[in-house]
């Protein structure tokens, strides 16, 4: 994740050269903001949650010492920092108001010209049944789930910045898996949308 | 019919694309001749395939820089109602004593530290103004002792509420200035008022948390500041002389 490139713009940074600071946020912003919207489900929410990030994460830079990889580190505050926005707000008011929020749809699968305008639909639909099936995680098969699969951390990576264990990680992710696989069966069953093939 | 709870990492390996090393090994052989894991895996497996993500952001499509900026140097408008507050103002004072524990300054002058000469410094010069400005405000807060800082009659002082205002109309100032010196290829001056800068806000912040973890990050930064410290002040020394007067 660190390179000595990035390496020289953190020492940059952490001496308050606000070019290196304006480009760590730039490199780094579409990461946290996606790790984001997987943990909190809404775009804005995670746009809010982002900026959160990066000024917390520009104030602790000090505090930064290498011992991990910047985003990482990065990932660890992104994590705690949605964490503090889901205890403010609950799980459910975010599924609740899904809905009629439009900016999770903005999200799923940029239609492209090319495709099938009924495929974009399915798939954007698919992407609405994960993320309602994702409210049925516990927060930490949430947070496991969304660093594997939106992030694609490695195991090591993802017990890295959850403080865990490599194998409660995987425990984990199993978990979280095998529960939304039974939430999106039952969802189709429920609609009709899908063979519940799975 | 459910997997063998044993197995669930590795299934997750699996699913995941992991599958070297011993245990997979071991896994490929039990999954032969089990029900159980072998539906559970290839379930996992069909999710995993059929997985539809949020699409990802554009490059450009998000600007976090401008509030976050923004966010770091309030305009002095809006900090003219920021409170510093007990634990803003004692982590002042631990920055500045940082400082002088760094082997800088506090080693000559007047005990409230030098007074400098506004009218000889040219006007235009607005990053010789802003350290000459910046400098007794933070020796005032430095050659305090830590029992009159936090004591009743200090905090209400009209001597605390004068620094206060100065520190908040130094944090409000930077950011232009900092625009202005990289305009003109003054990095390393630019750099220096970043510092300051930051520090400031620091201690903004800090009268919103008022907790030790915001303490234990301005230590950190003052740590790592020290250097940076020491060549403005060593800047101010080549100032002209101090006049009196306060802060
Ligand atoms: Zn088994």
């Amino acid at each position: 994740m660190a390179n000595s490139d990035e390496q020289v713009l953190l020492g940059r940074a952490k001496n308050g050269d606000r070019l290196a600071l304006k480009a760590l946020v730039e490199r780094h912003q579409n990461d946290v903001f996606y790790l984001a919207l997987g943990l909190l489900g809404q775009r804005s929410e995670a746009e809010d949650a982002m900026q959160e990030v990066m000024i917390k994460a520009i104030k602790a830079l000090p505090r930064f010492r290498g011992d991990s990889g910047f985003a990482t580190w990065l990932y660890r505050i992104t994590h705690n920092t949605c964490l503090d926005h889901i205890r403010r707000q609950r799980w459910s008011q975010v599924t609740e108001s899904m809905d009629e929020n439009p900016g999770m749809a903005e999200h799923w699968a940029t239609p492209d010209p090319a495709d099938d305008p009924g495929r974009v639909t399915a798939s954007a639909e698919l992407g609405r049944e994960l993320m309602a099936a994702m409210d049925t995680l516990t927060p930490a098969e949430r947070s496991v789930f969304v660093l594997r699969q939106f992030q694609e951390l490695s195991t090591r990576e993802t017990a890295e910045v959850l403080s865990r264990a490599e194998g409660s990680v995987k425990n984990l992710l199993f978990r979280a898996m095998r529960k939304l696989r039974e939430a999106m069966a039952e969802f189709d069953d429920s609609t009709g949308h899908r063979e519940a093939s799975l | 019919m459910t997997a063998c709870k044993e197995w669930e990492a590795a299934i997750s390996d699996r699913v995941m694309g992991d599958v070297e090393g011993p245990e997979q090994e071991q896994f490929s052989r039990h999954v032969e001749s089990c029900p159980g894991c072998s539906a559970e895996l290839a379930a996992q497996m069909a999710f995993q395939a059929s997985l539809v993500l949020p699409t990802k952001p554009l490059p450009g499509e998000l600007n976090a820089w401008p509030k976050v900026a923004r966010e770091l140097a309030p305009p002095s408008r809006r900090s003219r109602s920021m409170s510093f507050g007990m634990a803003g103002f004692l982590a002042a004072a631990m920055l500045v004593l940082g400082v002088g524990l760094g082997g800088l300054m506090v080693t000559s002058g007047p005990v409230d530290g030098p007074r400098l000469a506004e009218s000889t410094v040219p006007e235009e010069d607005r990053y010789l103004t802003f350290l000459e400005e910046a400098a007794p405000l933070l020796l005032a807060v430095a050659n305090r002792e830590t029992p009159e800082l936090v004591s009743a009659s200090f905090l209400g002082s009209e001597a605390l509420a004068a620094e206060q205002r100065a520190a908040e109309r130094l944090a409000g100032n930077a950011r232009d200035l900092i625009e202005q010196l990289e305009e003109s290829g003054r990095d390393r001056e630019a750099q220096l008022v970043g510092e300051l800068e930051l520090v400031f806000i620091q201690v903004a912040n800090l009268s919103r948390q008022q907790d030790a973890g915001g303490l234990r990050i301005l230590k950190a930064a003052i740590d790592n500041r020290g250097l940076l410290f020491q060549l403005t002040l060593e800047e101010l020394r080549h100032l002209p002389a101090p006049r009196d007067g306060g802060v």
